[in-house]
């Protein structure tokens, strides 16, 4: 169990507020991103209910994008969604130990909302206070997630207005911008920040590894390599003294 | 039919791997954030947001590929991000720094594109 580190402690409802409160500064990107996703379905085809249907039961961009996209490749996009997927793993792993005390049907019902966004707003929350974690996460990830079902319809049926090339080129960063400002929060966690960072510039080379399977293991690379200099430094330093 | 059935697989995969460390939540190794294990979890995951952030402002370009077809538009990115990061870092505020960011790359692609 995790010693709770807390400057105060907070009713559950009041937990879930400031959770809600902070999604509207972790969540902001989802706004622009879920217009996108619902547009570019609109634009390739797609009926509103399977549109619809990639958010409210999927939730995560990148495999929303690529389905929407590139469907028509069918069977062929089954090993990109498994890699896609894998990371969830990454994610709920990190936030386990603070939520294992919640139940487990309170666990599955908000799966749906661990998403890298709401995954940074908790570790965020978590390294300073450990009071009702399962009611931080739903208060920071239901909004979001409410905002992004109602934008991929709106997105939709506003369709091709929304599909101009500024528009294209604006999701190429919204995304980046918004994952770099939550890396910035970990900041001053050295580790996990080096850790975002090495991640961003081993990208181009171990691609040259991995091929396909990149995003499912240069993070893994990067871990174990920062885990080794941490632990090295670690050791130099109570040697020191 | 085959959306359907990609959307139906995208989404149980999505949730059992969501689902899959909670089957191992009283586990030593998830619960102590000191211990290697949850350490390596960690810094993967922040590793792995890297990555994506990389493959979608760089369209998943190769080092070489880069380097060689590399334009201002990719420089103002680079630019904007390590900006966003320090300019959070700074002022502790994500939302001023993303819509600062965000205007001036649309700005900066208006230009550039005509």
């Amino acid at each position: 169990m995790l010693t709770a580190d807390t400057p105060a402690r907070s009713s559950a409802a009041n937990v879930f507020k400031e959770g809600a409160r902070d999604a509207i500064t972790f969540g902001v990107a989802f706004i622009f991103i879920y217009l996108s996703i619902g547009a570019v379905s609109a634009a390739n085809l797609l009926s509103l209910s399977q549109a619809a249907a990639t958010t409210l039961l999927i939730f995560s961009t990148p495999l929303q994008f690529l389905l929407i996209q590139n469907y028509s490749d069918g069977w062929l996009l089954i090993p990109i969604i498994l890699v896609l997927n894998a990371r969830f793993v990454l994610l709920s792993a990190s936030l386990a130990p603070y939520i294992r005390t919640s139940s487990n049907l309170a666990i599955l019902s908000c799966l749906i909302l661990i998403t890298p966004s709401t995954f940074t707003g908790c570790i965020t929350r978590f390294k300073r206070r450990t009071d009702h974690p399962l009611q931080y996460l739903i208060g920071l990830g239901l909004p979001i997630f409410v905002a992004s079902v109602i934008c991929t319809y709106i997105g939709f049926i506003a369709g091709a207005g929304l599909a101009a090339p500024v528009i294209y080129a604006a999701m190429t960063l919204l995304l980046p911008l918004q994952f770099t400002a939550l890396a910035a929060k970990q900041w001053p966690h050295y580790p996990e920040a080096s850790s975002y960072w090495l991640g961003f510039l081993g990208a181009p080379l171990l691609v040259y590894l991995f091929n396909d399977y990149s995003l499912l293991c240069t993070p893994f690379i990067i871990g174990g390599l920062m885990v080794v200099i941490e632990d090295n430094y670690k050791k130099r330093g109570s040697a020191a003294l | 039919m085959t959306i359907w059935l990609l959307i139906a697989f995208s989404a149980v995969t999505a949730f059992a791997f969501r689902a899959l460390p909670f089957a191992f939540k009283n586990s030593r190794a998830l619960t102590q954030p000191q211990g290697a294990f949850y350490r390596f979890i960690s810094y993967s995951a922040q590793a792995m947001l890297g990555v994506i952030v990389y493959n979608t402002a760089l369209n998943k370009m190769d080092a070489l590929t880069l380097i060689l077809q590399f334009q201002i538009l990719d420089a103002l990115k680079l630019f904007l991000l390590a900006g966003t990061f320090i300019a959070v870092v700074k002022t502790k505020k994500i939302l001023p720094s993303f819509f600062t960011s965000l205007c001036i790359f649309v700005a900066g692609y208006l230009y550039l594109e005509g």
